[in-house]
């Protein structure tokens, strides 16, 4: 019994270093680089963005229907917070977001996991799983509606749809792209097909299973405006939709503009729990 | 000195070549069922289906683009903000809109008067008016012209918006929901029959012989910009406007009228059911009338009431009634068309 967990804790330290072979050393130096720096960068781009806003309004470059001044977008975005109606808005989108990217992650994992694992699997069921994954949402919606009618299910589904392909995808990719020596190593150690998953797949499956969750919940967000574009009155998506068949374009980017904070939130949410999570990977150093 | 003088001159001549525009843009607020460059039911789409616009303006070298589109009102609005259009086809509520969010246009003829709205319900539901459908499930493609009419038929059955569980879906979207049992009753205009025809739905409301004042309005407006730089062609588009609304106004050309606008996809039987019992030249009227100007001022109001604009419109020098009223007179139709006051009967 000793010896079987003996040969495991040797085998994770033998495949630890071999993961952490790959090159990490980079991005930690870049990430103990200048805090400044890091922080100034980023904002460049969004504030020439701001700039060149404001100079097409104060020149009248663009008709000020199609693109109001910053000042204005800025009131418009003050309104709508303090009348509740972003806020409100939002919440009813995060919760459609969140219980999409939660049904759609999960389902996509067992799926990708199933699929990357089993060649039989894989041999059964990929090549319909591309061909469904290709059909863009909008085609979906008339078809399920018939099933599921127009209530928050339907919109639930779609928002899954979108999570669960770039994550069963990446769960694919990332397994078939372990290289064949590991599971040697495995086979050398007789781990048990539970064994190879814990200590094998999964490790070294993490980092491209993170690019596919974050991948995933990008196009959950996406998603989210397809689905409230029809069959809603309610959420963010709706929001900016409505705002356009009124022409009150300020309320458009307002809701452009907290969709895409919202958006890099998530994903720097993301990025943060992905470097907690593969902590143990820099501690092999 | 003379030089200076034969430049000032060539300038002018210059000047005097370039006011005459090469092309005349024309948008629709609508496309045809399955995408066709097609409109129906207004005489500036018959026109356009007929090449008459064309002709009108070929002899000048003008060439008149045509643009359709699938985003309706809104992005006929967009485009109007964006410089892309000198005129267009729309209807009330989005005209407001724009107007609203400050575009400066000029509407010059009516063109598509009293669109019916209709309500269909599953065939089996228990409905007989609009009343049994309170605190139900209720399917309406908001923020098109729709929406006012809706607004103002409830109003007349002493019903408002909130009695309802309204539900934002188009047409397509619509009829799906409503075959899976999702909404008890849908709002739309004419394309509506077409599902009756389908089957599963039936017709449970609509504005047919009921009070003009419920039903919707359509019209020809161009840019403020160009009706103060080209008074001439504006008049002479409205010329061939109103050429065709004289003729599309004749009871003799209602068969022949409904089969052209077969070619924007909907059967004919669409149009005859929508205009049964209505006289042609009542809808196909060019006329700014009492009316049709009552009818923008009071969807004005809904629309701030119910805040599909957040700013007041006024409808006070929007409508210039000048240029159909000289055509009439010119191609001597006065007695044609009959004008309506405020509240939808004829004042003479």
């Amino acid at each position: 019994m000793s010896i079987a967990a003996d040969t495991t804790t040797l085998a994770r330290q033998v495949l630890v270093t071999k993961t952490a072979q790959r090159p990490w050393t980079g991005r930690l130096l870049r990430r103990s680089g200048s805090w400044s720096l890091g922080l100034t960068l980023p904002l460049l781009l969004p504030l020439a963005i701001l700039g060149a806003w404001q100079s097409a309004s104060t020149w009248h470059w663009i008709s000020p229907q199609i693109l109001p001044a910053p000042a204005v977008v800025w009131g418009t975005l003050v309104d709508l917070t303090a009348s509740g109606d972003i806020t409100t808005n939002l919440g009813i989108s995060a919760l459609r977001v969140l219980y999409g990217f939660l049904i759609g992650g999960i389902a996509g994992l067992v799926l990708g996991l199933a699929m990357g694992l089993s060649p039989t699997v894989r041999a059964y069921l990929y090549p319909t799983f591309n061909a469904i994954s290709l059909v863009p949402a909008l085609g979906w919606i008339p078809l399920l509606m018939m099933f599921v009618g127009i209530g928050e299910t339907l919109k639930i589904i779609i928002i899954a749809k979108a999570t669960l392909v770039p994550i069963a995808i990446a769960a694919v990719q990332g397994i078939r792209n372990i290289p064949e020596n590991y599971f040697e190593v495995g086979s050398v150690f007789r781990f048990s097909r539970w064994q190879v998953v814990r200590y094998i797949v999964l490790p070294a499956a993490v980092p491209s299973l993170f690019n596919g969750v974050r991948q995933g919940l990008n196009h959950a967000w996406l998603a989210l405006v397809v689905v409230e574009l029809l069959a809603s009155s309610e959420g963010i998506g709706y929001l900016m939709v409505w705002g356009r068949q009124l022409f009150q374009l300020d309320v458009v980017i307002a809701t452009m503009i907290v969709i895409g904070a919202v958006g890099l939130l998530l994903d720097q949410g993301l990025q943060f729990a992905e470097s907690r999570l593969l902590r143990w990977r820099r501690s092999a150093y | 000195m003379i030089r200076l003088l034969l430049l000032i001159l060539l300038v002018q001549a210059l000047a005097g070549a370039a006011d005459r525009p090469a092309e005349i843009r024309i948008g629709f607020a609508t496309i045809g069922l399955q995408g066709q460059q097609r409109a129906a039911l207004s005489p500036i789409s018959t026109a356009h289906q007929l090449g008459l616009v064309d002709k009108a303006f070929a002899a000048d070298g003008i060439r008149i683009s045509w643009t359709f589109f699938k985003g309706a009102g809104p992005a006929v609005n967009e485009a109007i903000a964006n410089g892309q259009l000198d005129v267009a086809w729309q209807g009330d509520l989005p005209a407001i809109v724009g107007r609203a969010g400050g575009l400066r246009t000029k509407i010059v003829a009516a063109c598509g008067l009293r669109g019916n709205s209709y309500l269909v319900v599953p065939v089996a539901s228990p409905a007989k008016s609009i009343t049994d459908l309170v605190g139900k499930r209720i399917g309406m493609f908001k923020g098109t012209n729709l929406q006012l009419s809706v607004g103002k038929i409830l109003a007349a059955n002493h019903l408002t918006e909130r009695d309802f569980r309204s539900i934002n879906l188009d047409t397509s979207s619509g009829l799906a929901a409503m075959l899976a049992g999702e909404i008890d009753g849908l709002w739309g205009g004419l394309e509506l029959h077409h599902l009756t025809n389908v089957g599963g739905v039936r017709i449970l409301y609509d504005t047919r012989g009921a009070d003009p004042v419920l039903t919707r309005q359509t019209h020809l407006l161009v840019t403020a910009d160009f009706a103060s730089a080209h008074p001439d062609l504006v008049q002479r588009l409205v010329d061939v406007v109103v050429r065709q609304a004289a003729w599309e106004s004749d009871e003799s050309h209602r068969e022949e009228l409904f089969r052209l606008w077969t070619e924007s996809g909907f059967p004919i039987i669409t149009f005859v059911s929508d205009f049964a019992g209505t006289a042609l030249r009542d809808r196909q009227s060019p006329l700014i009338d009492p009316f049709l100007i009552n009818q923008y001022r009071q969807s004005a109001a809904t629309a701030l009431a119910q805040k599909l604009i957040r700013t007041p419109v006024s409808i006070d020098g929007w409508f210039d009634p000048t240029y159909v009223e000289r055509a009439v007179r010119e191609q001597g139709l006065e007695k044609l068309w009959t004008t309506y006051g405020e509240d939808g009967k004829p004042v003479r």
